[in-house]
């Protein structure tokens, strides 16, 4: 799914769908219940305004989530009083979450090591 | 788990399931507002706000396309919308529509149809438990042997049966039955009913379950019990459970109804049974005592059931050694059991092998028809299709031109094809289904066809049809018509002129293909329906009508030999006095069997194989023969007066006058050994044995005393009525009945089978000359319609009718011809390649036969001719101003 990046900064980089499952589900457990403008906000903060959350690939995430049985979703009212569609995990993801931080930990590690080996020679 | 889930969920997406598009909507616009809000407190003015908001929400719409993309499968989603869309197009043509389904449903259903008959008679498993393992038995005799044969050679005697019974290890149970016809007084009417006269352990070697009650078992052998069939049930008692314990009177017995059996069971034949009866009861009963001992009367159908771990091939080794044996007790004889799966094909109707590959090679003729039928339904309808397809030429030309890819295009093509041809399957699916339903009774089939609904096989050959008419039908005209010039096509009306018109040549081919096809359909069918008739020309060598026999039932046990041989003979004076009769005694009736008996002249070294009966002197004056030579039987005449038949004779001494007086040698059983006689008579070659087959050779011996007791009547008279009081008067107060069958209705049924056969390819090929008229009506017409302009021009410019006519209709009249010749080739080639193969089936009528072909080819010509030319009269009445002004 590309789009093209609307707010003009061209510095933000763009997530990328597939670590951004792994973002989604460590916010969710961060933060509980939250609706879609929420994790983007949250996942935008988290990285210190350096990603760029496209809601084009957030909500397809959410709903392959969803579809997946990782997260479920309910209509609901947000802190402004407005209605909105909160996400939340479920036990399936929360194991999910685990397997995958666990995956993601060995793969940075080896790819860490192998930067450090380059860097040496 | 995760991967099904979540396609599961996608799924049910697709069909608005999950979240509605509302739902999206609402979502990604509260998410647009809080953004809003967000841009709101760091300071930024309404206004400012909302477009920031928008700059960094991107596109709602291509946002919410993204997040339908994934709720639902695209692909799917796509070819709904096309089906949608193809319905929506299609009923805009409507017209046009519903001629291209009715001619698929037409080709469909004839297909199915023919197609679930063949399958039903030729592979049907019967509906039994693990049916595969039923087997039939069937004897092939050889040798010296003399054998009488009530039903057909390949049946068993009883004590042929016993033995196989007692001896078998191969196979878990076999079982004897014999279906028969008989007279169920019920209710104060004689009703007739189809009995089967069966062994005890019947229902346990087949494994037949009750549908209400039990069935035979082996204690109730000697028992007069019977077990009815559940249409039986339905129809003679309203499925009352209280038939169990009723009383039935069978032919002046009586039964007891022990049960019902299941719905699906009729028995193994192809002729269905309505009530079952213990053969050990049913038999003496009905005057044939003597068929329980006889062992050289083969009477009895056999089936069997594997036993496990055995097969048909270890069955036919135990069987051969079986055989043996017997034979070592009936020296001269060589027999050999044929063990064959019990398929309805191998039963009733087609008895010996040669039957079978007749029944087969006909089918499959019949199913070749219908293929080839579908075929030019699917050709007329893909001409009609193409005739769409250049009308919407401008259409398809503006969807390439804006940006649709050509393969996008004719895959919508192709979704009109197989929507059009899915709804044709499922009409044809119904034509056929009603058909089955209204003549089921009428055809010899399987009993449970009396409920036909559509099963797996028919189903799945349907929707194969559907998706081959698709492919072929749909794919020519798809590809054609994408194959467009968008700019050229925008720029003008399509419609090009004279030959160069689009799809001229496809279009030519489609005609003469048609073409093709249906003469040599209507050719083959024209030959089979000649060879069926020809098969059928009853030349039985007699007249049939008023021609009765009558067979008397005296119940053994209660009356001696002596009273049977006495009731006899009354019979016969009363039959003799009675005016206007003709009356003649024969052990074997025309049409019920025959007698084996093995023959010999004194200058030939060995015997060979003829038919023989017994008959007396009024036998052939009844039946309307007269000598070819010599004299006919005389009061008086025994065992060394012999008449035989013109084929015995020709084939014994060379001439039927030479025959006069030549000793001939044949078993004699009452000498119990070979003896010898003198040819007083001879006789013309009758058809008396089997129907539509001239006898073989065939010796006549002279009724004797003792053989009375076995005889049958065969009576010339007026009035079956008169016939029936008779018989009546003269078993009034004996337990004797008389059973009067008439000859003419039992020739008349047992051509039944072939008739239908041969009126099904008659219809099948006029109406496969139909459907072809009607295409090239269609396509000529089509042609004129497009061609208005130009024919206007030439009738401006003054072009003489004729000429204008054979501008229209030139190049259908070509397409034809070149069909024509295309299918007289085929029928060439098919005659030299295929004369053997289908030398069976035409029963004598050659592959190339002149007149077939000759009214073949003018029938054809006509039609089609008359097809092109009605639409072609249109174009001789166009106005050239009005054609020059739509120009």
């Amino acid at each position: 799914m590309t789009q093209p990046a609307h707010d003009g900064k061209q510095d933000k980089t763009e997530v990328w769908q597939g670590t951004l499952a792994l973002m989604v589900l460590t916010t969710l457990e961060a933060l509980g219940a939250q609706h879609g403008f929420g994790i983007a906000r949250r996942i935008e903060q988290t990285s210190g305004d350096r990603l760029s959350v496209n809601p084009g690939t957030l909500y397809p995430t959410l709903l392959k989530l969803e579809q997946e049985g990782s997260i479920t979703s309910k209509w609901g009212v947000s802190e402004n009083g407005r209605r909105a569609r909160f996400y939340q995990l479920t036990r399936a993801g929360r194991k999910q979450l685990a397997d995958e931080t666990r995956q993601w930990e060995t793969t940075s590690d080896i790819v860490a090591r192998f930067l450090a080996a380059a860097r040496v020679r | 788990m995760k991967a099904i889930r979540a396609a599961l969920l996608r799924l049910a997406g697709s069909l608005r399931l999950t979240r509605s598009d509302a739902e999206i909507d609402e979502e990604l616009r509260s998410h647009m507002t809080m953004l809003a809000e967000q841009y709101r407190h760091a300071g930024l003015s309404d206004a400012d706000a909302r477009s920031a908001a928008g700059a960094k929400f991107g596109s709602l719409a291509s946002v919410a396309e993204a997040y339908r993309d994934r709720r639902g499968v695209p692909t799917l989603e796509q070819v709904a919308h096309d089906c949608r869309y193809a319905a929506r197009s299609l009923r805009q043509t409507r017209i046009l529509s519903v001629s291209m389904i009715l001619v698929l449903a037409l080709g469909i259903g004839v297909a199915t149809t023919l197609v679930t008959l063949f399958h039903a008679v030729a592979f049907r498993a019967l509906p039994l438990p693990d049916a595969d393992r039923v087997v039939k038995l069937s004897l092939s005799l050889a040798g010296d042997f003399d054998r009488r044969v009530e039903g057909h050679v390949s049946h068993f005697s009883y004590p042929e049966l016993t033995l196989y019974q007692e001896t078998t290890r191969a196979l878990t149970g076999v079982a004897g039955f014999r279906q028969e016809r008989a007279t169920w007084f019920h209710g104060g009417n004689r009703r007739p009913i189809a009995a089967a006269l069966v062994t005890a352990n019947y229902f346990n070697v087949l494994q037949v379950r009750p549908a209400s009650g039990r069935l035979l078992t082996d204690a109730d052998g000697q028992q007069p019990v019977a077990v009815i069939s559940h249409r039986l049930w339905r129809d003679a008692f309203g499925q009352d459970p209280a038939v169990i314990g009723a009383s039935m009177l069978i032919d002046r017995q009586g039964y007891t109804v022990i049960g019902v059996t299941e719905r699906s069971f009729a028995g193994t034949e192809v002729d269905t049974v309505d009530v079952w009866l213990p053969l050990a009861v049913a038999v003496p009963a009905r005057g044939n005592a003597q068929r329980l001992v006889d062992a050289s009367l083969s009477w009895l159908q056999v089936v069997g059931r594997l036993a496990p771990g055995a097969s048909l091939k270890s069955a036919a080794v135990e069987a051969g050694v079986i055989a043996t044996s017997y034979d070592a007790m009936h020296p001269g004889q060589r027999t050999t059991v044929v063990v064959s799966h019990a398929a309805a094909l191998d039963a009733g109707l087609l008895q010996s092998a040669s039957d079978r590959t007749k029944a087969i090679g006909l089918g499959a003729v019949v199913v070749a028809l219908a293929a080839v039928l579908l075929l030019i339904c699917t050709s007329n309808a893909a001409a009609l299709l193409l005739a769409r397809a250049v009308a919407r030429q401008q259409e398809i030309a503006i969807r390439i031109a804006i940006g649709a890819g050509r393969w996008r295009v004719v895959q919508q093509l192709m979704t009109e094809s197989a929507v059009l041809a899915f709804v044709a399957a499922a009409v044809g699916l119904g034509l056929c289904t009603v058909v089955l339903r209204t003549t089921a009774h009428l055809l010899p089939l399987p009993g449970y066809f009396d409920r036909f609904v559509p099963d797996l096989p028919v189903l799945a050959f349907a929707s194969l049809a559907a998706v081959a008419a698709t492919v072929f039908f749909g794919a020519a005209p798809a590809v054609y018509a994408t194959r467009v010039d968008p700019l050229a096509a925008l720029k003008q009306d399509a419609s090009g002129l004279g030959e160069r018109m689009p799809g001229a040549r496809l279009r030519h081919w489609l005609v003469a293909g048609q073409v093709a096809v249906s003469l040599v359909l209507l050719l083959i069918s024209g030959l089979l329906a000649r060879g069926v008739q020809h098969a059928l020309k009853v030349n039985t060598g007699f007249p049939l009508t008023n021609l009765y026999a009558i067979t008397l039932d005296v119940p053994a046990g209660k009356s001696t030999a002596a009273d049977r041989e006495d009731l006899v003979r009354r019979l016969t004076l009363s039959l003799h006095s009675s005016p206007g009769l003709d009356v003649g005694l024969a052990i074997i009736p025309p049409f019920v069997g025959s007698g084996l008996n093995h023959a010999r002249a004194a200058h030939m070294s060995s015997t060979v194989q003829v038919h023989f009966n017994k008959v007396d002197p009024g036998y052939f004056p009844t039946l309307g023969v007269s000598n070819v030579a010599g004299r006919s039987f005389r009061a008086g005449d025994d065992r060394s007066q012999v008449i035989v038949n013109a084929r015995l004779a020709r084939g014994f001494w060379g001439d039927e006058r030479a025959a006069i007086g030549q000793s001939v040698t044949f078993i004699d059983d009452t000498a119990n050994g070979f003896r010898t006689g003198t040819v007083v008579g001879v006789v013309p070659t009758l058809e008396s044995v089997d129907v539509g087959v001239p006898d073989g050779p065939m010796l006549y011996l002279p009724i004797l005393d003792e053989d009375l007791t076995g005889a049958s009547f065969v009576v010339r008279s007026r009035s079956r009525q008169a016939l029936d009081r008779l018989t009546g008067n003269l078993t009034r107060g004996t337990d004797a009945a008389a059973g009067t069958a008439s000859i003419e209705e039992r020739v008349v049924s047992s051509t039944q089978p072939a008739r239908f056969a041969s009126a099904m390819t008659v219809l099948l090929g006029v109406l496969t000359l139909l459907v072809a008229a009607a295409g090239v009506y269609g396509i000529v017409a089509h042609s004129v319609v497009s061609r208005t302009h130009e024919i206007g021009i030439h009738v401006a410019l003054g072009a003489p009718r004729a000429r204008v006519l054979r501008i229209v209709i030139g190049s259908s009249i070509r397409a034809i011809g070149t069909g024509a010749a295309f299918g007289i080739l085929i029928m060439l080639i098919g005659a030299v390649v295929g004369s053997e193969a289908l030398e069976p089936i035409l029963f004598g009528v050659g592959p190339l036969d002149p007149l077939a072909l000759g009214v073949v080819v003018c029938i054809l010509g006509g039609i089609m001719g008359a097809a092109a030319y009605l639409p072609a009269r249109r174009a001789l009445g166009v106005e050239p101003i009005d054609a020059l002004r739509r120009l």
